[in-house]
């Protein structure tokens, strides 16, 4: 499903990531693990098409992606990625269900219904209306997992998808995550937490911008 | 979901669209009076111009007369072609007595312009020949019905006007020996276009031409404002949209990460600025027509009418001059990498 062999990522002179190869099958739970600054979310940034890598070859879902231009990318991550960030990153002046039917929009067409459901499949079907501003983090972190969900992508990318969140709404993100991960999506993890760690198929473990 | 989003994101950023949306005002309010001028209060100092008189006089060549005259340049505004002959030792003169009123509107009448049959003497000729208003005039085998009493204060008075086809007939002549022509607009142009048909022309007056040359350079201040107004308004839009991108940097790199194409991100960007010069002309519009109000009665001592299309005219420059300031910002916003906005959390 995701395939790296020999990825090198500079910014400038600065070396991010250093002849990185892995494998993640289809339907895998990876995690990407290490410290701050070790290269975690630039290696996530490179699968998910977000960026693109200096050197090496990164086949996504049967697609070299490195040699991508931007406009490729975008409609890359469209078809295949849903993406899941720290920050939650939603549109302030939405409500929960735009911000979830603004994805079906970019993707194809827009369908409420759809997107209603992905919403109460996340458990909020009685916040549809409310604005970011409105959501506690627990909550907007469901909304923005129902939107990385509605378009049905093989690949999900989380960037320390509880990193903002409670006890309670951590273990509520996970058994969502568990539930994907059951249905066969392929869901690759950039986390510090050691107990989502145990959860995965396999833990990438990153320090300096190397696996090690 | 795109009306949805471009209307949401205005509402959120109301008070710099309302910004955007007086550049663009005061620059529709001056296209306003700029498209007036062009289109109205030209056609009416045309018809204002009529009434002057006209401003040339055709003659033909040497004992010849004119019997087609050709009036196909866009500066002749109106004609009125006059045979002129003697009968019974009486001066006659044959003429479309309508285009010859319009051309001559400071005839006084007492009584009716004439029609098929009827004549109608000027006041000397009258007094002579004992004509009044209703009396019969023989020439030759015709008869004609005094219609009226014509005052011209000038030559005109010792003639007796009939309808030129039947002074053609009478006469024996065909064709005109005279045709007022009424410009507005570059008379010498005329003249050399009628000159090259072969025609005699005599200026008669000169207010056309100062009153084309005032409305000329009135035309030209209006458009020199306008284009200052316009490139200010493309301005203030592109430095508003700017910011407005800058502050959006987010948002647009949340959008491109979750799939948003720079079709969909151009279209949400020209649609906003679409509203903006559309919200910006219409409002410009209405002051741009009390500007034109103003000038017309100020300057060219006539009121304006509305003009659909001076309306719509005024929309599509508006929503150009905003489409036009949205380039820049809308390049920027699609140069954002996600990556870059969404790092740094």
């Amino acid at each position: 499903m995701i395939t790296a062999k020999n990825i090198i990522k500079k910014y400038g002179n600065t070396c991010a990531l250093k002849n990185i190869s892995f494998t993640i099958e289809k339907g895998e739970w990876a995690n990407i693990m290490g410290p701050s600054g070790s290269g975690k979310t630039t290696l996530l940034n490179l699968v998910g098409c977000l960026d693109s890598p200096t050197e090496g070859s990164l086949v996504v879902n049967g697609i070299e992606t490195a040699k991508l231009n931007q406009n490729e990318r975008t409609r890359f991550r469209r078809e295949n990625i849903g993406l899941v960030f720290q920050q939650f990153h939603m549109i302030p002046h939405l409500t929960a269900l735009e911000n979830v039917m603004i994805a079906q929009y970019f993707h194809s067409i827009e369908d409420e219904g759809e997107a209603i459901e992905a919403l109460t499949r996340v458990g909020m079907e009685h916040r549809l209306n409310h604005l970011p501003s409105q959501l506690s983090g627990g909550e907007q972190q469901r909304v923005c997992i129902a939107r990385a969900l509605i378009n049905q992508p093989e690949i999900i990318l989380a960037d320390e998808p509880t990193g903002n969140l409670d006890k309670k709404n951590e273990e509520a993100v996970l058994d969502i995550f568990r539930e994907l991960h059951s249905n066969g999506k392929t869901i690759v993890i950039v986390t510090h937490n050691p107990e989502i760690g145990e959860i995965g198929d396999m833990i990438m473990q990153i320090s300096h911008g190397e696996i090690v | 979901m795109f009306a949805r989003l471009v209307m949401k994101s205005i509402w959120v950023r109301r008070e710099r669209f309302l910004i955007a949306v007086v550049a663009i005002m005061l620059a529709a309010a001056m296209v306003t009076p700029l498209l007036t001028i062009s289109f109205d209060i030209r056609e009416k100092m045309g018809k204002e111009l009529r009434s002057y008189g006209a401003n040339l006089i055709i003659l033909p060549e040497e004992g010849g007369s004119i019997s087609k005259f050709d009036a196909s340049h866009p500066s002749i505004i109106g004609t009125a072609p006059f045979l002129y002959f003697k009968a019974n030792n009486i001066e006659f003169a044959g003429t479309d007595m309508q285009a010859a009123r319009k051309m001559n509107p400071w005839w006084h009448i007492e009584g009716a312009l004439p029609g098929k049959e009827e004549a109608l003497p000027g006041i000397n000729a009258a007094k002579k020949q004992g004509l009044k208003t209703g009396d019969a005039l023989d020439i030759g085998d015709s008869s004609f019905k005094v219609s009226g009493v014509l005052d011209t204060g000038a030559s005109d008075d010792d003639r007796i006007f009939i309808d030129f086809e039947e002074a053609e007939a009478i006469s024996g002549k065909n064709g005109a020996t005279l045709v007022q022509v009424s410009v507005l607009g570059d008379i010498e142009a005329v003249i050399k276009f009628l000159e090259s048909k072969n025609y005699r022309v005599k200026k008669v007056r000169q207010v056309a031409e100062s009153e084309s040359a005032l409305l000329d350079k009135t035309q030209l201040l209006l458009s020199l404002v306008a284009l200052f107004v316009l490139s200010a308004a493309i301005l203030g839009l592109l430095s508003t949209m700017i910011t407005g991108v800058l502050e959006r940097s987010r948002e647009i790199g949340l959008m491109k990460a979750i799939g948003c194409g720079n079709g969909r991100l151009a279209a949400i960007f020209l649609a906003e600025a679409a509203i903006i010069g559309a919200a910006g002309g219409i409002l410009g519009y209405f002051a741009g027509l009390l500007l034109s109000q103003y000038i017309g009665m100020e300057i060219f001592r006539t009121a304006v009418s509305l003009k659909p299309e001076v309306f719509v005219l005024t929309i599509l420059v508006s929503i150009l001059v905003a489409l036009a300031g949205s380039m820049l910002p809308i390049r920027r916003a699609l140069s954002i990498e996600p990556v870059m906005t969404l790092r740094g959390d």
